[in-house]
């Protein structure tokens, strides 16, 4: 009896952790209408070159420096990142679909990093917004405009403010739409957002980025 | 019209000619004795400095010039203050083997004997503003000189560090053997020159002052 009372317990508690394992996807609501608008980049309109300072955390451990990013072509980004004191950690080209190292130190020189680095800055200055295609309207509870874009065999979902700017967007992954990572967008100043930031769901890794200006 | 185009083109070209021409060139430095000597005795009589510095690094990769300003302490043997204030804010503070780095109102706090980077840039960024770079055995040093400035150029011996840099130049009033820029150069080409003003010497610095909250 009291073992089986133990057993029940056990099996409650796993049920239990079972479930608050679960990713959750990042929409719930079923509701969905053509959306007519499109979200629009607020970078790159006035200046070719835009510059933050960069904090990167992962796993207790930082990183921080000016990252710089400038529109080459319409197709090419060139970043470079480097300290506050102007030591380089990597220059890098950022195509649609993929990347160049051209010099990046030892320690930031994998696979692993760079592909998820990239990916994160092109979604910072909203750079692939060209391979967004069905765009959806989703019924928001909290009367918040959501559109849901498809992105080569995954999803982004924005969070729009009225001008079609976004505030938050997710790149959503699987027929769940389970959220790979966020980048939020916030005090918009003078159509550009002063803060952003990167938070990844899979893994501990958070991007902190304020936007500054070298001019003068 | 055509003519008129290619006589403008001429004396701009002979312009930038004796441009060239009029700059002072550097030689390989004539007593290097007597230069180390003379940095040691200014080294001695320092024993404080406050000033301004602009930071002007180049991104050859990107074509562009990015200029950052603020302030720096130094206080001897081993306290160094850099207090970014624009376009930024970012303090770095070289204390007694400790770095403190304080960066979007956070304070982080790295061993110099432990994290060999920090140890390197902090043993380079005090020898630099000391100009205290002779008895550096982390470099290859060649001493030069033109008419105002003494140059001390710095090659970094290990390979692990030539990651970071590849030369260090150190500018050198001739008149009074302050460190007027120093220049960090990458293997891309890159460089970063910091140009120290409004140097104060020997003015009253107490141990808090380079402490970060």
């Amino acid at each position: 009896m009291k073992n089986s009372w133990f057993i029940n317990i056990c099996i409650a508690a796993i049920i239990l952790l079972i479930t608050s394992c679960v990713t959750k996807s990042v929409i719930n609501s079923s509701e969905k209408e053509t959306y007519n608008g499109h979200i629009k980049s607020p970078f790159f309109d006035k200046d070719s070159v835009c510059f933050f300072k960069a904090s990167i955390y992962t796993y207790g451990k930082s990183l921080s420096g000016i990252l710089a990013i400038k529109k080459q072509h319409t197709d090419t980004l060139k970043v470079s990142f480097f300290t506050e004191m102007g030591v380089k950690f990597f220059d890098v080209l950022i195509f649609h679909d993929s990347y160049l190292i051209v010099d990046c130190i030892p320690q930031l020189n994998s696979r692993v990093i760079m592909e998820t680095l990239t990916e994160d800055i092109r979604w910072v200055v909203l750079w692939n917004l060209n391979d967004l295609s069905q765009p959806l309207q989703i019924s928001s509870p909290k009367k918040e405009l959501l559109v849901q874009y498809f992105y080569k065999g995954n999803w982004i979902i924005g969070k729009m403010s009225s001008n079609d700017f976004p505030d938050k967007i997710t790149y959503a992954y699987g027929k769940k739409k389970i959220p790979k990572f966020d980048v939020t967008f916030n005090e918009y100043y003078d159509g550009i957002p002063r803060k952003i930031a990167v938070k990844h769901h899979k893994f501990d890794l958070r991007i902190h980025l304020s936007y500054i200006s070298f001019a003068n | 019209m055509k003519q008129g185009f290619i006589l403008f083109g001429i004396v701009i070209a002979l312009i930038c000619t004796s441009s060239i021409v009029q700059n002072d060139p550097y030689s390989a430095m004539k007593d290097i004795p007597d230069f180390k000597v003379k940095m040691k005795q200014k080294n001695q009589s320092v024993s404080t400095m406050k000033c301004d510095f602009v930071q002007e690094k180049q991104l050859s990769f990107m074509a562009q010039k990015v200029i950052s300003k603020g302030n720096m302490k130094y206080k001897k043997p081993d306290m160094m203050k850099l207090e970014y204030s624009s376009p930024f804010q970012y303090i770095m503070s070289l204390n007694k083997g400790k770095v403190y780095v304080k960066d979007n109102g956070k304070v982080n706090k790295f061993d110099t004997q432990t994290n060999k980077l920090f140890k390197y840039i902090n043993d380079l960024m005090i020898s630099t503003v000391q100009g205290n770079v002779l008895d550096n055995k982390d470099f290859k040093i060649v001493y030069k000189e033109n008419s105002k400035l003494y140059l001390i150029e710095m090659e970094p011996i290990q390979d692990a560090m030539k990651e970071y840099i590849s030369k260090v130049k150190i500018y050198i009033n001739k008149t009074d053997f302050e460190v007027i820029k120093t220049e960090m150069s990458e293997k891309s080409g890159d460089y970063t020159l910091i140009t120290f003003l409004n140097r104060v010497y020997n003015i009253s610095l107490k141990d808090e002052e380079f402490m970060v909250h």
